[in-house]
């Protein structure tokens, strides 16, 4: 058509001649038409199209309805918008103007009977007739009610057939829905009751199967098909993967698939039949037989498919003639029943039923005596109130009134009821374009409306129970996961947001936290397969008002149909385990710590079925009996493994004693397959039954080789000990730390005649002289005390009574960090050291004496002659008499210490103390070495006068000792001096010479019996070495302190301090 | 010398300790008795009347601590001081001990010899 053209048809069309007014309005196909060069069709120019076509055309084109008509001879066609989508994209626009004949060729030889049958004013009708419509951008099922009624010509012949559609997908979807909405409440309530229910694993294998097998999924896609369903199909396995039952079969679209699948889950299918198409395009029939499978994940059906082509085709050709006959009489009777459009027209003021076609009949159920030729509202008066006031408006405006799912109470069956009517009044318009009457088209939808209440009710119903439900749940819409619905747990518990911060809101955008996890794939993955997604203890991270949580959940994504089975959305459901997995990561935790415990002790743990003998063990027993740890052993094999030595001595004698007193416990050994020998050691515990039937033994083992090892080697270690302690004539005892002796060689029990068990009663004690237990148990004290070594002469009791001296001695044993174990102590039979000691001391006692009373003749006859020759001129007389009184000094003291050596030892020395000015005797003592020792120079340095208390001749003696040894050190010097002071209570004597000094190492042994400093330049000093050795035990036994200090070469300072109050 | 006509009583064993004694006292003047032994010592006290008594500890066949306890617990001659002599170590707190009134070890400077026999004799006038 060339742009001229368009142009002169579109003022044709703007410009309508009157007598074609009936062409106006009519959306797109009006314009069509109205642009269509009639005059080349069988119609000729619409001016002259019969006034039946005109009236049908006018309110075709008004009608939203789906409206169609073939007329004449010729079929010419005529459709309106509705219409349309019907045709497709192949047949419209070209359909228009053409033959029906022409159009419709491929099934012409179907409908041309149906045609001729209508041209003969009989009507046929196809309820629910399924075409698939790409009306959106993409095919959907959609589901018409066709239904084709004769248009009488004036003249009351047929001039035409009108064929009217109206569609029932919403019907169908509701329907649908309402079925998928309780299935889905069934499921959920399955789910919720029974969550744990398991499905059986089915698998089905027929690839030795003759004919095709099907096993399908719920979505019609194919979970398995043998070698047969495959040749025959003439896909490739490949290809087949995309498929689905509609694609194979064109009875069984995705809807009528999904009602059979559901069916057959439920019932017994009987075998059926259908058509296949293979991939060249040829349709066959098919007889299928149908059985369901349920799986763990999902249900499954299979079919057998048995190509039936040459059967049918001989029952074909018997039945043909007479089908064709019943085909007529059924669909007259279709017709009657289920047409599904009802029009009717309505004249005069009083809107006199004119025509009514079976369908409106049926609506008002009326017949068509009762009805037609009346005046509406007297045959409908129930309807009165609410029609008659629209009609007016239509008669008076001239304006179409459209109603949707329109409430007519109706008068049918004796009953009133409610009835839903999509419906036109559509004003008639007669030659001078006044309005005459009014047509209705009007459909029923009563059905429909009440399935949609139907379906809101169980939305509804299932919107409760997805809010009232205690496990938190959700419902997203769409693509972008828009938040529908959202139960009270989720959105307080999980989520922590308000509803009106959730709710109509994409859930990636309520939560972004989530599009960082794996969620926003997740969902799509879900939205795009259509299938279940379930996850176990999945950790997610939510934030809530009250911050980010992470919470561990089982979830479940179930994505929710459209019922073109399109996913429309995704339910969740969730499960909060967190509170659960915590508890039980507890109880791993704890158990993987027992484990640990049990492995790091090396401990094995069994357990011994005694009435079936079975035992379960912990792997560590396996590898102490010497095996890999996993290996199974039974009870005899191991019971086998024991020492043949040990067996009845003693595990069978322990299993034994075990069943009297509950405790199995015994160490036997083990020999392992490498006939290596391994002690064990196990302890358990009987159980016994309400009969008191011992049923189980639950217990340890270890390994305790090392452990014997080492017990063997102590105990030889200790043998080793006592044999030797036991051969020493020495009483050899052990004490722990607190100085309980707990060991005693056979000396002691010898030595004593005492028994053991007389010893461990009445203690070490009863040995003792009774005067030296006193000074015992405090010395032993003092040395468990402080760690110091003990030693102490003391008397034990022989066997015959007789107190013999012991010396006895013990030193701690010490463990690596210093820490006492025991006391190891010996004591030595003194008694006849003791005894040859006290003759010495008693030959020294008496030698001293026997020197003395001579010495005291000498001294006394030379002091005499000294008085005597006074005054004698005789310088040598003199000087004899001086070193005479001299070295009878000397002789003196030599044998005054000897005496007092004895007497330390043998712990006479005896002390007289009284009160006395210490400056006092300082220089008593000066003034007595002064006049011995004339050249020297000893300053006396005091403070003040202090009286001590003391024993006045021993200090004198100390203080001698002081100053004859600073004098006898200091060869090359005369002055020494004396310095006397008091600090915190004691007083302090220190004598200062410029002598020789004395080495670091000799001032530590300065104060040792018979130690003298060896003098340098092979110059030997005089003395037994004993001085300074009695004046440390005086100084001792005034609970003074004594020490020297000495620079080597430069002198020494030689002081002690005694308490002044002591 | 009005003390120096005192009368010293020397109880001792020793023949050579008693000559020396008894020359240290006559050379101040004491007149000086002396007894070997503890016989007849009652009597001899009778007879003598010392003003001081010197005697040693160890007396062969006697004990001179015996003796002084004797002395001191004898009401008539309890009053004469008594002086040990001793070189026997402990002697001093023995014979204090046993009621000696002084005590001079052995072997002795004169002039604590002479002091002692002074301070004793002291003690009979008081």
């Amino acid at each position: 058509m060339s742009t001229a053209e368009k142009i002169s048809h579109l003022k044709k069309g703007i410009d309508l001649p009157t007598s074609c007014q009936f062409l106006s309005g009519g959306g797109e196909m009006g314009k069509l038409i109205r642009e269509k060069d009639w005059s080349k069709t069988p119609l000729g120019d619409p001016e002259n199209w019969p006034q039946s076509l005109r009236t049908m055309v006018s309110v075709m084109l008004d009608n939203p309805f789906g409206m169609y008509i073939a007329w004449g001879k010729e079929y010419t066609q005529i459709y309106n918008d509705g219409y349309r989508p019907i045709l497709g994209s192949t047949k419209h626009p070209q359909a228009l103007g053409i033959s029906t004949r022409e159009t419709f060729a491929e099934i012409w030889h179907i409908i041309e009977s149906m045609f001729d049958g209508v041209m003969n004013g009989v009507p046929v009708g196809f309820p629910d007739f399924m075409l698939p419509l790409d009306r959106n951008g993409f095919i959907e099922n959609c589901y018409f009610d066709f239904a084709y009624s004769p248009i009488k010509n004036d003249d009351g012949e047929v001039g035409g057939v009108l064929v009217t559609v109206i569609e029932t997908t919403d019907k169908k979807k509701a329907l649908d829905d309402l079925k998928e909405s309780e299935e889905r409440l069934h499921k959920k309530k399955n789910e919720l009751e029974d969550a744990l229910a398991e499905i059986k694993l089915f698998k089905f294998m027929a690839d030795n199967a003759s004919d095709p097998f099907i096993l399908m999924k719920e979505n019609g896609s194919f979970a398995y098909l043998n070698n047969i369903a495959i040749k025959k199909w003439g896909y490739t396995r490949e290809e087949i993967k995309d498929k689905k039952v509609a694609d194979v079969d064109p009875v069984y679209n995705a809807e009528k698939f999904k009602e059979l699948f559901y069916n057959s889950l439920k019932n017994t299918i009987p075998s059926f039949e259908t058509f296949h198409k293979n991939k060249q395009g040829d349709i066959y029939p098919v007889e299928i037989s149908l059985g369901s499978v349920k799986t763990e994940k999902e249900p499954l059906v299979f079919a057998i498919a048995r190509d039936i082509t040459a059967r049918k085709k001989a029952e074909y050709d018997i039945i043909n003639a007479a089908r064709k006959i019943e085909e007529s009489e059924k669909r007259f009777r279709n017709a009657v029943q289920q047409a599904p459009l009802g029009i009717a027209i309505f004249t005069g003021k009083e809107f006199i039923v004119t025509q009514a076609n079976d369908a409106y009949l049926l609506i008002v159920d009326r017949t068509a005596e009762e009805f037609i030729s009346h005046p509406i509202f007297e045959v409908l008066p129930e309807v009165k109130e609410i029609v008659e006031p629209i009609f007016t408006e239509v008669v008076r405006t001239g304006i179409p009134f459209y109603g949707n799912e329109f409430v007519i109470p109706l008068k049918r069956m004796e009953h009133l009821e409610q009835a839903y009517f999509n419906f036109v009044y559509h004003p008639l318009k007669d030659e001078e374009g006044n309005i005459s009457g009014i047509m209705v088209v009007a459909m029923e939808v009563t059905a429909t409306v009440l399935a949609k209440h139907l379906l809101e009710e169980s939305e509804k119903h299932f919107r409760n129970m997805v809010m009232q439900s205690p496990i938190p749940m959700t419902t997203l819409r769409g693509k972008d996961y828009i938040i529908e619905l959202a139960n009270k747990v989720m959105i307080e518990k999980i989520w922590r947001k308000s509803e009106a911060d959730v709710i109509d809101k994409p859930i990636t955008e309520v939560f972004p936290e989530l599009k960082e996890q794996k969620y926003p794939e997740l969902l799509k993955k879900i939205f795009t397969s259509g299938k279940i997604h379930s996850e176990k203890e999945s950790i997610v991270f939510i934030e809530g008002n009250d911050g980010m949580k992470n919470f561990c959940l089982d979830v479940d994504y179930t994505p929710l149909f459209k019922p073109d089975g399109k996913t429309s959305g995704i339910m969740i459901t969730l499960n909060d385990v967190t509170a659960k997995v915590n508890a039980r990561k507890k109880v791993e935790e704890d158990e993987e710590r027992m484990r640990l415990a049990t492995d790091g002790t090396g401990t094995a743990t069994w357990d011994l079925d005694l009435l079936t003998g079975h035992i379960i063990y912990s792997p560590r027993l396996a590898d102490i009996f010497g095996h890999p740890q996993f290996d199974l052993m039974t009870h005899q094999q191991m019971r086998a493994q024991i020492h043949p030595e040990d067996i009845h001595g003693i595990v069978e004698k322990a299993f034994d004693e075990a069943m009297i007193n509950r405790m199995y416990k015994y160490e036997a050994r083990v020999i392992r397959p490498d006939n290596t020998i391994c002690w064990i050691r196990t302890q358990g515990k009987v159980f016994f039954d309400e009969d008191k039937t011992p049923v189980k033994i639950i217990g340890t083992l270890r390994d305790v080789t090392e452990e014997r090892k080492y017990q063997q080697i102590l105990q030889e270690s200790e043998s080793k000990f006592r044999l030797l302690a036991d051969s020493l004539p020495q009483k050899i005892w052990t004490a722990d730390t607190a100085g309980n002796i707990f060991y005693y060689n056979q000396n002691v029990y010898d030595y004593s005649g005492l028994t053991p068990e007389q010893l461990d009663n009445d203690g070490w004690i009863q040995m003792v002289h009774p005067d030296d237990r006193e000074e015992n148990i405090k010395r032993w004290m003092e040395s468990v005390k402080s760690g110091k070594d003990f030693l102490l002469e003391h008397r034990f009791l022989r066997y015959d009574g007789e107190y013999r001296w012991q010396l006895s001695r013990a030193v701690p044993q010490k463990d690596a960090s210093g820490n006492i174990q025991t006391w190891v102590g010996s004591s030595t039979d003194i008694q006849e050291i003791k005894e040859q000691e006290q003759q010495k001391d008693y030959f020294i006692s008496m030698a001293s004496h026997e020197l003395k009373t001579p010495l005291t003749s000498i001294k006394g006859y030379v002091q005499m002659l000294q008085m005597m020759h006074e005054k004698s001129e005789d310088v040598f007389l003199h000087n004899a008499l001086n070193i005479m009184d001299r070295q009878i000094k000397k002789l003196t003291k030599l044998i005054t210490e000897l005496l007092d050596i004895s007497k330390i030892k043998s712990g006479g020395l005896n002390f007289n103390k009284e009160h006395f000015e210490i400056t006092d005797l300082i220089n008593e003592v000066v003034d007595e070495v002064k006049h011995i020792n004339p050249d020297y120079q000893i300053p006396v340095n005091t403070e003040e006068k202090v009286m001590i208390y003391a024993d006045r001749d021993r200090i004198g003696q100390v203080l001698t000792n002081f100053l004859t040894n600073a004098i006898k050190y200091s060869p090359d010097s005369t002055l020494v001096e004396i310095k006397c002071c008091v600090e915190n209570n004691y007083i302090i004597v220190a004598v200062k010479d410029f002598g020789i000094g004395i080495s670091k190492k000799d001032q530590e042994k300065v104060f040792e019996k018979f130690y003298r400093v060896e003098g340098t330049n092979e110059k030997t000093f005089p003395g037994f070495g004993i001085g300074l050795f009695i004046a440390s035990e005086i100084i001792r036994r005034h609970d003074g302190f004594i020490r020297v200090e000495s620079d080597f070469g430069k002198g020494s300072v030689f002081l002690f301090g005694i308490p002044i109050h002591s | 010398m009005a003390e120096n006509c005192k009368m010293i009583m020397i109880i001792d064993d020793n023949e050579d300790i008693i000559t020396m004694i008894k020359a240290m006292l006559e050379m101040k003047g004491y007149n000086v008795c002396i007894k070997t032994n503890a016989i007849n010592l009652e009597e001899s006290l009778e007879k003598v009347s010392p003003d001081l008594i010197i005697m040693g500890m160890l007396l062969s066949g006697a004990d001179g601590r015996e003796i002084c306890k004797l002395l001191k617990n004898h009401g008539r001659f309890s009053i004469i001081p008594v002086l040990m002599i001793s070189a026997h170590p402990n002697a001093k707190e023995e014979c204090l001990n046993a009621g000696a009134d002084s005590f001079l070890a052995k072997p002795f400077d004169m002039k604590d010899f002479f002091q002692s026999v002074e301070k004793s004799l002291a003690l009979k006038n008081q």
